[in-house]
């Protein structure tokens, strides 16, 4: 059997791209950088590479940053000079090859709850935008709405730098996929926002406008119904106490 | 669809399919230094290209998006200087650092670490050994714990900065003492570079896949969704149909003959319990149907084309239920043949029963007796070059088998039958491996292969994907083990007992002599003090049961981790109850030289036992040297170091374990080696042996060269093929080095004989007189006593060519009657968060006694990868299933195995004895420091904080866990 020629576009223009997309029926494979696994893609479908659409800047402004989702996680991570547990996180998410090689994209295309780099960006609040729909939505409505087969991609994720941000991580390993990890982040108003992760699909947030203290029971909350193959319930939340007031404490606030 | 890729600054123009990863048109265009994991989520490294300069995995991007950038491998780093008439630019620092420093052992993830430090060096001309482990951190290594890679690079960035007279600080801080006298030697005993670094340094086409022809077929295998099933109904006609696929085979299409897939002399000791293809599956991810096709894509699609009807069976998961009544039978075939005590009817696959003493008088005479049941968990070798083969028809109608197999000549015999070929008609071929452990002491996939050849005519190669590697090959045998000692109040053991249950998974394969070993090697350590050294009571008994969980194997060590994890943490326990110190209970009651093994009187996996003394032992020294090493006496019962300032969650511990190991299987393993002289003083020799990233081949040309007076460079080696090569059982047991060895041995020493012989008439014809033992060879030369000298290639030159023409060349075998153990102490420190039981290893010192060490870069090398991996076993590295048994960890990302950025400090300390059975001294060094690191961060972890942790690994949750029980009290 010969391999069907399927169609390759690489535009470099987002109006080239949209071009593109209105001529091409059905199914398209976008192709936003390195990737893990191609055998997901249609075999079909015409290929059409993002790389030349400029999508792979890290542009901060103030304290706002836009991260083009073709950026690779080793370019996130030099960005962020002086953000240890950002670094932190991605040196535990995988090596360097991989952070070299792995798009923003296609890594919250993956990403589950046991990631350590997820928890830390959910800290942040970030939100996404998606082409060509030019829709925005929060990065925690993207992730529960993943699909297999997007008809759409990722161009950037949005994030505000917060005032203080913290993460702390139980794994067996130093540089091992965490069996709990949490990351809290607080803004200027001291507001506190924590994604608890080690877990499921997706590390989950808690938002806490009030007191730090409503904090531990919402944490316990986060971890009711944890145990998997990785852990039990019960260690899970005893170990989210211990990881929640080492969060707090070294972002100066104490519960 | 055509595209352009700039390919170490030359444009190739290449054709592809339009979704092929980077990877494999890489290999398709012949650059094959860049190798395949088998991954699915990038985690080996061992596929890294530079993009433009900075290292990525080629598996995670598709050639037409590497269009317009310029990739860079390591065939463009440096070539071999000198290539006859033309000198070639010569290895780059880079590779000559690797070389020289012994960091090349398997050599499969070599091009990649080679890459990925010149991608630091180009931006960091002088990186900190952090950025070094840094920048290695994509890329896995099995063999090397990455200490010597690290020192390479730091060494390459001191000569590119042409600080070329300052030394290279070293990492892994390795320390040579002798407890016996060792005889002056000129080649054995030194750092010499490995034979193969050279080319595995260039990424050279070195491994089974870099054979393959145009026009190979890739095979696939359809694997078992369910744990325990009949096949009622199998229809390959879709799957058939598909264009490309060449040949679709099931159980109904190939001849049905039982065998082991163990590769183990004949006869195998242990049940044959084992099909190519069944109409029954016993684990998922068992075999169900083989495919051929011209693409992996086509592969897998007719993998999906096949319809099976499978009739559910009930599964046994846990080995503890596999023996009850009622238990569903997992081997009901007629055809299953028995070995010694296996009984399928009770999915037994071996038992063992061994009395040692008086047990029972023995416990009767104690003062305390200490009961306590651990647990050993399943885990993978890992090597990083997954299982791989390739057959062919040659033009003489012989089936060709390239295979990356420890045990080749084993290979050839058992697939014979399977083939229904007669063993004349199949050579295996065995190029370089990268990585074995035991699991390629496998006759695993070669038969896929094969039989897809015979129904195809064709070419066709199969290489295991990486979640293949951990639901369908083996693995290290999981056991519970239940410990019952009684000791005297002094510390002297009277009775040791070890009851084990040991979970074969679905098929037999080293069921009993894996298990053997558990008590055979851990519990001959301590055979008591005063009357009890003299007459031992040690009693080891073990059931060996089939599950429907993917079957054990051989894995480094052989059983014998699984026996110091338990023994090593109940001795500590006996220790600290009796107030007793760890260190002197333990030498109290250990094994001492000039004693008897004491299983050899009682056990030879099934055979008649034959009682062997053991001659050599420097274990004490081992504990003194390794105990001096960590600082012991400082640390041990000191508070003040078991605390860290300012944090009073995190405590400080030490912990120690003692272990012994074999070399070589007695009276029955055999090795062979030919050898023989070319005309300019050079010598081939050819060995059946398999090193398997180990140095063997390397170390064993030392022997060589020591014995005919030349150097390393002056023996070419051979390895192997069962064509050309003589007979070997293969590489296991630790028995390369003492058992090949003295098989090289043996043939150099004829050959040398004859070079004497032939020189004394060389002599005569100049007048003079010399006697051949009066010749010394030495420097490639025949020297007489009064210094006159006959070059070996003016011997070779007379031998070949002028007078009484011979060819001076020798073909010796060695089985030898004694298996040596090496000796070792090895330590730990951790440092344990008491509020979440996180533990962190910071030091790893071992001690080891492997007699005299023939190349020291390689021995140590030997020992840093097995502690690397041991320490996966300690902290880390496990097999689960569900209660469906599908696995938990598919891949290299859920089963954790060490980066080289997270590594604990490696120590290494040879205390050499002269071991008189060898005839350089030599035991082995490749499988004991699998056995202590386990038990000794066991040790520190309740040395630091209490927690007594029963079965590892010993992960945060365990100790989390056992720090409550304490607390609770
Ligand atoms: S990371 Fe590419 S093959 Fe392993
Ligand atoms: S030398 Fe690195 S994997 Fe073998």
């Amino acid at each position: 059997m010969k391999n069907e020629t399927v169609a390759y576009f690489r535009p470099k223009t987002i109006s080239e791209l949209e071009e593109i997309l209105s001529r091409v029926q059905g199914e398209v494979n976008f192709l936003s950088g390195g990737d893990y696994n191609f055998a997901s893609l249609d075999q079909s479908a015409p290929l059409v590479d993002l790389q030349s659409l400029g999508l792979d800047q890290i542009i901060s402004n103030g304290n706002t940053v836009e991260i083009g989702a073709l950026a690779t996680l080793e370019q996130i991570k030099e960005a962020f000079q002086g953000w240890d547990c950002l670094q932190e996180a991605l040196s535990i998410e995988a090596g360097l090859n991989v952070r070299n090689s792995l798009s923003l994209a296609n890594f919250l295309k993956t990403a589950d709850g046991r990631s350590p780099f997820l928890c830390v960006l959910l800290a942040f609040a970030p939100t996404i935008a998606l082409l060509p729909s030019h829709q925005s939505m929060r990065l925690e409505t993207y992730l529960s709405s993943r699909q297999k087969k997007p008809t759409e991609f990722i161009s950037t994720l949005n994030l505000a730098l917060p005032k203080g941000l913290a993460f702390e991580a139980i794994a067996r390993t130093p540089k091992d996929r965490p069996i709990i990890c949490m990351a809290a982040a607080v803004d200027d108003l001291g507001k506190l926002r924590i994604a608890c992760g080690g877990m499921q699909n997706s590390p989950q947030v808690i938002n806490i406008s009030t007191e730090p203290q409503s904090a531990i029971d919402l944490v316990r909350q986060a971890y009711q119904q944890s145990t998997d193959a990785w852990a039990s319930t019960e260690y899970r939340q005893a170990t989210s106490q211990v990881l929640l007031s080492r969060l707090l404490q070294s972002l100066g606030l104490s519960v | 669809m055509k595209i352009q890729l700039e390919i170490n600054r030359q444009t190739v123009e290449v054709e592809v399919a339009p979704q092929a990863r980077l990877l494999d048109v890489l290999r398709q265009v012949g650059i094959l230094s860049v190798k395949s994991g088998g991954c699915q989520r990038g985690e080996c490294g061992a596929c890294t290209v530079l993009l433009d300069g900075k290292p990525i995995n080629s598996c995670m991007l598709l050639a037409v998006q590497a269009q317009g950038h310029a990739i860079s491998t390591v065939e463009a780093e440096g070539e071999y200087l000198d290539q006859g008439w033309k000198q070639g630019v010569g290895l780059s620092p880079l590779q000559r650092a690797f070389i020289e420093n012994g960091s090349i052992q398997c050599g499969y993830c070599t091009s990649a670490m080679v890459l990925a430090a010149k991608a630091l060096l180009a931006r960091n001309s002088d990186p900190s050994e952090a950025e070094v482990r840094e920048a290695l951190s994509g890329i896995l290594c099995r063999c090397t714990a990455y200490v010597k890679p690290v020192e390479a690079v730091l060494r390459a960035a001191q000569l590119m900065r042409e600080e070329n007279d300052q030394a290279a600080k070293p990492l892994g801080t390795l320390k040579i003492v002798e407890a016996d006298e060792i005889p002056e030697t000129t080649v054995v005993g030194k750092a010499v570079p490995k034979v193969d670094a050279s080319k595995l340094v260039q990424g050279k086409p070195a491994f089974t896949a870099d054979f393959a022809p145009t026009g190979t077929l890739v095979a696939k295998v359809l694997r078992s969704p369910v744990a325990h099933a009949r096949i009622k109904r199998i229809d390959a006609t879709r799957a058939r149909a598909l264009p490309g696929v060449a040949a679709v085979l099931t159980w109904e299409d190939i001849p049905r003959v039982v065998y082991s897939t163990a590769g183990q002399s004949d006869p195998i000791p242990g049940p044959l319990d084992t099909f190519s293809l069944d109409n029954k599956v016993r684990f998922v991810g068992d075999r169900v149907a083989f495919v051929a096709a011209e693409t992996e894509a086509i592969a897998q699609k007719a993998l999906e084309l096949i319809e099976v009807e499978y009739e559910e069976l009930p599964a046994v998961l846990d080995s503890r239920e596999a023996m009850k009544p009622g238990a569903p039978i997992i081997h009901d075939e007629p055809e299953y043949v028995n070995f010694a005590d296996s009984d399928p009817t009770h999915n037994k696959a071996a038992a063992i029963r061994i009395d040692i003493g008086d047990v029972e008088q023995g416990f009767a005479e104690a003062d305390r007796i200490y009961e306590q049941e651990y647990e050993v968990p399943k885990v993978q070798q890992a090597h990083i070059e997954p299982h791989v083969a390739l057959s062919y028809w040659d033009a003489d109608g012989r089936l060709v088998i390239y295979s990356s197999t420890q045990v080749p000549f084993h290979a050839r015999r058992m697939l014979a039958p399977l083939l229904k070929l007669p063993v004349k008609r199949i050579r295996v071929i065995k190029p370089r491996i990268g990585g074995g452990f035991g699991g390629k002491q496998e006759v695993l996939i070669e038969d896929v292969v094969a039989h897809l050849t015979i129904a195809t005519g064709k070419p066709v190669l199969y290489q295991m994907s990486r979640e293949e590697e951990f639901i369908a090959s083996r693995s290290r045998h999981p056991m519970r083990i239940k410990m019952r000692t009684g000791v005297k109040r002094d510390g002297t053991i009277t009775a040791n007992e070890m009851i084990a249950l040991s979970d074969t998974g679905a098929y037999g394969c080293h069921a009993l002599t894996v298990t053997g070993n558990t008590g055979q090697k851990s519990m001959a350590l301590y055979v008591g003090d005063g009357k009890y050294r003299l007459s031992p009571n040690i009693r080891f008994y073990a059931d060996i049961v089939y599950t429907n969980t993917p079957p054990a194997g051989a894995y480094r060590g052989y059983g014998v981790p699984q026996g110091f994890w338990p023994l090593e943490r109940h001795m500590e326990m006996i220790a600290r109850d009796l107030g007793l110190d760890p260190l002197s209970f333990r030498i109290k009651n250990a094994l001492r030289s000039g004693e008897y093994q004491p299983f050899s009187t009682s056990w030879n996996e099934g055979r008649e036992p034959r009682p062997e003394i053991v001659e050599t032992v420097g274990l004490e020294k081992c504990v003194r040297e390794g105990a001096q090493a960590i600082d012991w006496e400082h640390k041990y019962r000191n508070p003040e170091w078991h605390e860290v300032p300012g944090k009073p969650h995190l405590k400080r511990g030490i912990g120690v374990a003692m272990v012994m190991q074999g070399t070589a299987i007695p009276y029955l393993d055999m090795g062979g080696a030919s050898l023989k002289l070319n005309e300019d003083g050079s010598f081939n020799l050819l060995v059946g042996a398999t090193d398997l990233g180990t140095g063997s081949d390397t170390i064993l040309a030392q022997m060589a060269a020591e014995i005919l007076g030349v150097n390393t460079e002056d023996i070419i080696v051979y390895s192997s093929d069962t064509d050309f090569t003589p007979f070997d059982k293969g590489a296991y047991a630790s028995s390369t080095t003492y058992i090949s060895g003295t098989a090289v041995i043996k043939a150099a020493v004829e050959v040398s004989e004859k070079i004497c012989a032939r020189a004394v008439k060389m002599f005569a014809a100049n007048g003079k007189v010399v006697a051949a033992d009066e010749i010394t060879l030495k420097e490639g030369c025949a020297i007489a006593p009064d210094g006159s000298r006959i070059t070996l290639a003016e011997i070779a030159l007379e031998s070949l060519h002028h007078a009484e023409q011979e060819q001076i060349m020798a073909v010796a075998s060695y089985v030898s009657p004694s298996s040596p153990p090496p000796f070792a102490a090895q330590f730990a420190t951790v440092l344990v968060d008491t509020q979440t039981g996180q533990v962190q290893v910071e030091d790893l010192v071992m001690a080891v006694d492997g007699g005299v060490i023939i190349n020291p870069a390689t021995a140590s090398g030997q020992i840093e990868g097995g502690m690397a991996q041991a320490l996966g076993y300690a902290v880390c590295e496990e097999m689960r299933y569900d209660e469906h048994g599908v696995a938990r960890e598919k891949d290299l990302v859920d089963y954790h195995i060490f980066r080289a950025d997270e590594m604990p400090n490696l120590k290494t300390i040879f205390v050499q004895t002269y071991e008189p059975t060898h005839p350089f001294g030599a035991k082995a060094v490749a499988e004991i420091p699998m056995d202590g690191v386990a038990p000794a961060v066991g040790n520190a972890v309740l040395d630091a904080c209490g927690a007594q942790i029963y079965a590892n690994p010993i992960t945060p949750e365990k100790v989390w866990e056992s720090l409550k029980r304490t607390k609770r009290g």
